[in-house]
């Protein structure tokens, strides 16, 4: 009985799925900015793939000392930087250290945050509290500080950038599955799964999450935009990945002490994490748009 | 409401103390020790081992925090280990510059933004409103120490208007507060359109212009008038997080403030250092968290009833 | 569609603004083209020896307020404190403080706190001071002062006083005699008596009132009248000193962290003088509007293997990486192409006394370095290389693609000083290779750090009995034939046993502005900006 229940409600509820998915779809693409990131962000992971299939690591990292500091031309459209090396190819390749932060440091958050923020949000009471206040703990630490500290610990490596960004994700998406939980629980459809006797996990996953994803997806797109953001930020500073490899703000640093000769070597990477965050910033906004329940008629 | 700002102060002392052990032990766990910042070429290892002695790192993490909470709790914030000065004092010495530099940069920000959300959101969906909107979709975007760099060479290097330093005049101030403003300011613009927006669809506006209320006033006496809490919450949370300093900015433009400080403490290792910094940048924090809160208190009466109706709810059960 | 036009539009525009704001300047010149001789480029005011000889012109207007920039922040001032040793300190030391025996650029000792001195053994030495010097603070100096800096140099472990000071006994006769007796014979003592790091001579009343601002009390040529932490220095001229006068009033030393803000900041005459890296001194040697300084520092930058793992261990592999590494390519890309190739194959300073010339220079040689390297223990392993510094770190990319082509893997850990320090203390050894700079002062016992089995600055935790009875038998050795005869053997068998590769010694250069000069720039570092002066009009 109870179970050909629930498969009916699991196939209205894919019917509606298939529906939704289609509806939002459309309304972004509808959104002009937003298909703009979607469009940049597709040109990004190209990039990133382009520059796994024909870029090596020695091309990126091999030194020619005769031409160091060359003008942007033909050869180099984005000149060399201070040991000879093309910094086309090396911003290219700094596409992957990006694209890795911006989802996996997010991924990390969100997963860890999201998790936590629904056991606060379904169970309520001293679990909530405990949770809500750790997260406090953790919003109240600097950002920068803190990444900083983990990179130290765990040495300069991409995993320990991304989880370096990841922690500082936890905080806020704790807070958002929280709200949206707390807002699905009174729902009936939860009331009526308790009745058939689902498990309490069962029901905060199956049943609590999957209503509560769109305003995690959308917080989730534009947090992505602050993560490249806050990577490229510590890698500035020193704390990101090890020489040579090219990352992006790492490029920005390596070229802080050439600026007066040889700006051209600070814009382009600039310019592809200005991109990056701003394709990531332009898709949340859309995504918001579009999965918002305000405007469903 | 004074009930309220009590519990909330109350609320960030055991706040203060996770985050204190945090710090420790984070700093802790990194390699090396303040000593190790501090070993010359000439120091044998009996040397060290006396230095270390000397700052207690023989001693497990724990005593040394329970030492640090000690002093804690009778008002002491410790001793830089490096300078062995008071963390108190080298936090207060820098602290104003970082203060004059967010300050200054969240009013100019709002100062540019709020007009331009205003004008947004009453041209919302025109050419203009798309124009100024990709704008600030790439003030967001824009790496703010990438931005203080650029500013740095075209405006100090190329043209030579600007001093390329800290040096105490108001000249010196201009590009970090537009280098860390820019984000600030476009965030504030979207948050005021869309917070005029929201309150554009309501209906006491309708009424307001059929009373003949001229369309100026209706705008900012009853659209912004009602729009205050998200822009006053936004920029709260701004200043909150500008106080604790960038580190980026700082150390792009020199500026002898406590978010560059801050990374020089971990570089060095010096955990009371960091801890104290983080302790009052989170303080202070809170409190321009609570002072927000106030404010919404002050100039809008339903919040003032919603307090009230709380405690009074608390009271009775 | 509008929207994306105006989407596409609005970055254009961004774009654009770089186009129209990246104003051009000229590309400095390939490292190829640079002038030979490093220590010629010197277009005005002199290099060191310069302006000892040639003393400014009685009758000119000097500026009253000059800036140095400097590269590292100085936290606090307090020889008595280990924190307060930074790359700065012997800046700041030379203006405030004296030392009883003056060390000149040419390697003289000359009278400075003390009038005299005699010893007859090495052991026991007689100094007598000076009369009439006052401390900042108006204190009379005597000899309670030098005794109360050997006291509080013994309590102070960490600092490089309480490491000159720890084996001194001292006996004060009068008020400007003092006797000082060591636990053995030190030929190397008038060196450590002169070292303005780590013997300056400190007040006993200042630290009896005020500990926490006495650092800053000393007898020398300026005093501290503004301190900001970490930011700036602003010294006064002190009218009471007993030597020379400056001929600045105020002097400022300003911390600056960016590099093209230094830089900026000396284009728009914001500051006198400033240290300049390598990239940038064809232009400012070319402009008439700055004064070159330029000098090769003494100490010797270095690829340390630790000998006591497993593939380092090899010194098979430690020569592959010897004649696998191009020196001067390192010098290329770290210091711009301004620095100086160690001329022989000897981990030593620059001008370092008993230095081997007879030991050959390794020139890059890829077929032997792969010949040693097929005779080693390596089987493509991927090998640590740790460096801390922005410029060791460039080194570093720069030997891990050489190495490369010999057939060895590597991998760059980039970490801050105190990682870098705490792995690689004599009790911490699993870092493989480290690349670093090690402080070499005129005299040969600077070694004695590097290869003493126990020395934390042993980084190559080298460990060979014979060159260990030889270090100590050179160390209580007097000067001569038989000393030089000795620490030409220590050269060989480092030679043979490579322990440290060393690779350049770092050419630094400052400028200054037009018409600046009297800066005393020192091998070591610690230069003395206490005569440094600019004529105006």
């Amino acid at each position: 009985m109870s179970k050909k229940n629930t498969t009916a409600s699991r196939l209205s509820s894919q019917y509606q799925k298939e529906n939704r998915t289609a509806m939002v779809w459309k309304r972004l693409k509808a959104n002009r900015g937003a298909f703009l990131g979607l469009i940049i962000l597709c040109i990004m992971f190209l990039l990133m793939i382009y520059s796994f299939i024909f870029i090596s690591y020695d091309e990126i990292s091999a030194i020619d000392s005769k031409n160091t500091f060359q003008d942007p031309s033909w050869e180099h459209p984005f000149g060399t930087d201070e040991m000879g090396r093309d910094m086309l190819k090396r911003t290219i390749y700094g596409s992957r250290y990006s694209l890795a932060v911006a989802f996996g440091a997010v991924g990390i958050g969100m997963i860890i945050g999201t998790f936590l923020g629904c056991i606060a949000g379904y169970y309520g009471g001293w679990v909530d509290n405990l949770i809500m206040r750790a997260s406090d703990v953790l919003s109240s630490l600097p950002g920068t500080l803190l990444g900083m500290v983990i990179v130290t610990i765990l040495g300069a490596k991409l995993i320990n950038l991304i989880i370096a960004v990841g922690v500082s994700c936890i905080a806020g998406f704790i807070r958002m599955a929280r709200a949206s939980v707390l807002t699905v629980k009174a729902n009936e459809y939860v009331e009526s799964a308790r009745a058939i006797g689902m498990s309490e996990f069962r029901i905060i996953f199956t049943q609590v999450l999957p209503n509560s994803l769109s305003p995690l997806i959308v917080t989730a797109t534009a947090r992505m935009a602050t993560a490249v953001l806050s990577a490229a930020g510590l890698s500035f500073l020193g704390f990101g990945v090890p020489v040579p490899n090219p990352e992006w703000g790492a490029l920005i640093s390596g070229s802080r002490n050439y600026l007066r000769f040889a700006p051209h070597l600070c814009y382009f990477p600039g310019l592809f994490i200005m991109l990056m965050a701003f394709s990531c910033a332009l898709l949340g906004d859309g995504l918001r748009d579009a999965l918002d329940p305000k405007l469903n008629k | 409401m004074l009930r309220y700002s009590v519990v909330r102060i109350l609320l960030l002392i055991p706040i203060l103390l996770c985050v204190t052990f945090i710090v420790y032990a984070l700093m802790d766990l990194a390699p090396g020790t303040v000593v190790d910042s501090m070993i010359t070429e000439d120091m044998t290892t009996e040397d060290i081992e006396l230095l270390r002695a000397e700052y207690n790192l023989d001693k497990p993490m724990i005593v040394r925090y329970g030492y640090y909470i000690w002093d804690l709790f009778h008002g002491d914030l410790g001793k830089s280990q490096v300078t062995g000065l008071s963390v108190f004092d080298q936090f207060f010495a820098r602290f104003p510059n970082t203060l004059k530099l967010s300050v200054f940069s969240i009013i100019v920000a709002t100062v540019i933004a709020i007009p331009l959300g205003i004008f947004n959101a009453k041209h919302a969906g025109t050419i203009w409103d798309n124009l100024t909107t990709a704008l600030t979709m790439i003030g967001l975007a824009m790496p703010s120490f990438w931005l203080g760099l650029l500013l740095l060479i075209w405006f100090s290097h190329n043209l030579k208007i600007f001093p390329a330093g800290y040096d105490g005049t108001w000249k010196c101030f201009i590009l970090p507060v537009f280098a860390g403003g820019f984000s600030m300011s476009a965030s504030i613009t979207r948050q005021t359109r869309s917070a005029i927006l929201d309150v554009s669809r309501q209906d006491f506006l309708r009424t307001a212009r059929a009373k003949g209320v001229p369309e100026r006033q209706v705008t900012l006496r009853h659209e912004l008038g009602n729009a205050w809490i998200p822009i006053i919450t936004q920029i709260g949370m701004m200043l909150g997080i500008t106080l604790s300093g960038s580190a980026v900015i700082e150390a792009v433009y020199s500026w002898p403030g406590v978010g560059y400080m801050m990374v020089e403490a971990i570089g060095r290792r010096d955990t009371n250092l960091a801890c104290g910094c983080v302790i009052l940048t989170a303080t202070m924090y809170t409190l321009v968290l609570l002072l927000v809160d106030l404010i919404y208190a002050a100039v809008d009466p339903r919040i003032r009833s919603a307090y009230a109706r709380k405690s009074k709810r608390r009271v009775k059960a | 569609m509008k929207k994306t036009i105006c989407m596409i539009l609005a970055l254009v525009l961004c774009i654009g603004l770089f186009a129209g704001c990246g104003g051009k300047t000229e590309t400095p010149a390939a490292p190829a083209e640079k002038e030979e001789e490093i220590g010629n480029v010197n277009t005005g005011g002199g290099t060191t020896a310069d302006s000892i000889a040639t003393p400014p012109p009685a009758e000119a207007v000097y500026a009253e307020d000059l800036t140095l920039v400097i590269g590292d922040k100085v936290a606090i001032i307090d020889p008595f404190n280990p924190g307060g040793m930074t790359s700065q300190t012997g800046l700041v030391y030379h203006m405030i403080y004296d030392t009883l025996i003056d060390y000149t650029i040419d390697g003289q000792y000359l009278p400075c706190l003390a009038t005299e001195w005699t010893t007859e053994d090495y052991q026991n030495f007689t100094f007598k001071l000076r009369e009439g010097v006052k401390f900042h603070n108006g204190e009379e100096f005597t000899a309670d002062d030098v005794a109360f800096t050997i006291d509080q140099g013994k309590e102070a472990p960490g600092t490089s006083v309480y490491d000159k000071v720890k084996n001194i006994e001292y006996e004060v006769i009068n008020d400007y005699e003092i006797k000082m007796s060591l636990a053995a014979p030190n030929y190397d003592f008038y060196y450590d008596v002169a070292n303005i790091t780590a013997f300056v001579i400190c007040n006993r009343e200042a630290y009896e009132t005020d500990p926490e601002t006495a650092g800053q009390i000393g007898t020398g040529p300026y005093y501290v009248s503004a301190f900001s932490p970490n930011d700036s220095i602003t010294y006064t001229r002190n009218d009471e000193y007993f030597g020379a006068a400056p001929l600045t009033k105020t002097f400022v030393m300003r911390y600056i962290a960016e590099e093209t803000a230094r830089m900026i900041m000396l284009d728009n005459d914001e500051v006198d003088f400033c240290g300049i890296n390598g990239v940038y001194i064809p232009e400012y040697a070319n402009n008439p509007n700055f004064v070159m300084n330029s000098y090769v520092m003494n100490n010797c930058n270095y690829i340390a293997m630790n000998t006591t793992m497993p593939i380092t261990g090899d010194v098979n592999f430690r020569k592959a990486v010897a004649y696998g590494v191009d020196k001067q390519a390192i010098v290329d890309i770290a210091l711009g192409g301004y620095g100086k190739v160690v001329d022989t194959g000897s981990f030593w300073g620059n001008t370092s006394a008993y230095k081997n010339y007879d030991i050959p220079f390794i020139e890059r040689d890829v077929e032997k370095a792969k010949e040693y390297l097929a005779q080693s223990c390596y089987n493509g392993e991927t090998v640590e290389i740790i460096a801390g510094m922005a410029q060791t770190i460039k080194a570093a990319q720069v030997i891990q693609d050489n190495l490369k082509e010999v057939g060895i893997t590597c991998e760059i850990n980039q970490s801050d000083g105190p990682t870098l320090t705490s792995r690689t203390l004599w009790e911490s050894n699993d870092c493989e290779i480290v690349v670093n700079s090690a402080p070499w002062t005129p005299l040969a016992n600077s070694i004695n750090v590097m290869i003493l089995p126990g020395s934390n600055s042993n980084k190559a935790h080298y460990e060979n009995d014979e060159l260990t009875a030889l270090v100590e038998k050179a160390n209580t050795t007097p000067d001569g034939e038989e000393r030089a005869a000795l620490y030409n053997q220590i050269q060989e068998i480092m030679f043979e046993n490579v322990p440290y590769v060393p690779t350049h010694h770092m050419a630094l250069y400052t400028a200054g502005q037009l018409g600046t000069g009297g800066a005393i720039y020192f091998p070591t570092n610690y230069h003395d900006y206490s005569m440094a002066y600019r004529i105006v009009g």
